[in-house]
């Protein structure tokens, strides 16, 4: 069986159990994974990808709940993932010493005679280098140490004098620049009443938006949600989520979206629900800025 | 096809032990526990009726063991993609529902291609009970205490990683050492020496599954050492 080479973006879909309700398209993607080596070799990568950015925080707070309840359902992924945990604890605690000059020439280099040559010729180097390579630190760090000292104190002076005052002046507390920064969005389009459309305003340091939407009804879910742009344009921004409901019976969705990739401009979150009788799509609106 | 008279598979075999890493190597079976977890036995799985299966798979011992070994894997893992939380158990199910069919005389032209079949079957009727079953410790804290690693395990690692060769010694730790910004940046001065950040994902990934199971093998002979 080859049916084409594989999608790793599929694929990782697929590993997070995200292809459930399409089941076409899962049932393709097992054979094709179970009959293929080179699929199968994908998705031990894309495994170990996923592994990496959970373990980095780099997944978004869908994903990182669709790797904890399905991904690492398994064991083996479990041991997988802590074995990760474990490498990058054991090689972070290790001091970079004996490392080859350049990566490249490393990788470059298959002859193992050669390389070991090239280890012994760079240690014998290392310790010649060592001895001069200290005395000359000590120097340079003593007279980097004095120049360093001395523009710090003249630095802090100029900023008592000057910075200090004049940013209390300008500055709340509100305006300190965070990397969250937080959207509450209560009337959809249908709703709004000709009020302004919330805005969002964001700077460089910002890296994550935490958004509540407060839900009409109370229904359990799942909701369907993406994000466009004023045209009707996909933000690449997807999620499947459950909303909160309260002991009272109000619901609402809690979630972050990166930050780092909005530009300034209008943008909708359009809420679907794929269960009958949950209502249609709702759009809710909001403009990001970026604050100076 | 029929079970030949001279096919060795010892003594009796119960379920959990027919799914081992190794057919050939037994005292692992017995006494490492690697790739395994302990359970309760359903029903003992005689030499015969395994002996059988095997026969089934192939005329040829070696050939046999070796088809054996590849659709557990492939199976195993196929439970474990569609987020089983024990796929040894699913297997031995597969493998009990196979045998009564080859007992039945069925006739199949792939065992590979059937086995996977009978698998799917498994995994419905099983799916509704795992999709509630609670996912058992605590990813979430880099620092969760149960998850570190023991000496002997840290003992392994690094004699696996003085193993790699010096090249990959220098990506693995290079990759994995710094933080922060200084971690991106390492990164990407080692994505340009690779031609790309897939490549140099690829080739992390490759080593460090060579760590992995350099690991296993170092901790196997270790516990095969201590007991044997």
């Amino acid at each position: 069986m080859n049916s084409g080479a594989i999608d790793r973006e599929v694929v990782r879909q697929y590993l997070l159990g995200r292809l459930d309700d399409n089941e076409e398209l899962e049932a393709r993607v097992s054979d094709q994974i179970f009959f293929e080596d080179e699929a199968s070799k994908i998705v031990d990568e894309v495994e170990d990808e996923i592994i990496e950015e959970y373990e980095e925080r780099r997944l978004d707070s869908a994903e990182r709940r669709a790797v904890e309840e399905y991904f690492l359902r398994s064991s083996e992924r479990q041991q997988k993932l802590r074995f990760y945990r474990n490498l990058q604890q054991h090689l972070a605690a290790k001091q970079p010493h004996g490392e080859l000059p350049t990566v490249t020439e490393g990788v470059k280099t298959n002859d193992r005679g050669r390389h070991q040559f090239a280890e012994r010729f760079s240690a014998r180097w290392m310790t010649r280098v060592l001895i001069y390579g200290q005395a000359a630190a000590l120097l340079a760090f003593a007279v980097l140490g004095w120049v360093y000292v001395s523009r710090v104190r003249k630095e802090r002076a100029v900023f008592h004098d000057q910075v200090v005052p004049s940013v209390f002046e300008v500055t709340s507390p509100t305006q300190l620049q965070s990397p969250v920064v937080l959207l509450t969005l209560v009337s959809d389009r249908s709703r709004a009443t000709g009020a302004q459309v919330p805005q969002l305003e964001i700077t460089t340091t910002t890296q994550r938006i935490i958004v509540e939407i407060a839900l009409t009804s109370s229904k359990t879910g799942p909701y369907d949600l993406h994000l466009e742009t004023r045209d009707g344009r996909s933000a690449n921004w997807t999620a499947k989520l459950l909303p909160l409901v309260s002991p009272e019976g109000d619901a609402r969705l809690v979630f972050d979206l990166p930050a780092q990739q909005m530009q300034p401009g209008f943008y909708s979150l359009v809420i679907s629900s794929d269960r009958p009788l949950q209502g249609e799509r709702r759009y809710y609106d909001f403009e990001v800025k970026h604050a100076k | 096809m029929s079970a030949g008279p001279n096919l060795i598979t010892g003594r009796l075999l119960y379920y959990k032990e027919t799914t081992g890493s190794s057919l050939i190597c037994t005292r692992s079976l017995y006494y490492c526990g690697l790739h395994m977890t302990q359970r309760e036995a359903k029903q003992p799985l005689t030499p015969e009726a395994f002996g059988k299966f095997l026969r089934w798979l192939s005329d040829r011992d070696e050939s046999a063991v070796k088809e054996y070994q590849s659709i557990r894997s492939r199976l195993v893992r196929y439970f474990i993609q569609k987020g089983c939380p024990d796929p040894d158990e699913l297997f031995d199910q597969t493998i009990d529902i196979m045998i009564g069919k080859i007992e039945a005389g069925e006739e199949v032209v792939s065992p590979i291609a059937y086995c996977y079949g009978v698998a799917k079957n498994v995994w419905r009727q099983n799916a509704r009970r795992f999709k509630y079953v609670p996912i058992t410790g605590d990813f979430t804290s880099p620092e969760q205490r149960d998850w570190g690693a023991s000496e002997q395990e840290l003992g392994c690692l690094e004699r696996c990683v003085n193993q790699l060769s010096p090249s990959d010694r220098e990506v693995i730790t290079r990759y994995h050492r710094s933080e922060g910004h200084e971690k991106i940046e390492t990164r990407k001065i080692l994505a340009e020496g690779f031609g790309g950040v897939n490549a140099l994902r690829i080739r992390t990934c490759r080593i460090r599954k060579d760590l992995r199971m350099c690991v296993v093998d170092c901790l196997k002979r270790s516990v095969e050492g201590k007991l044997g």
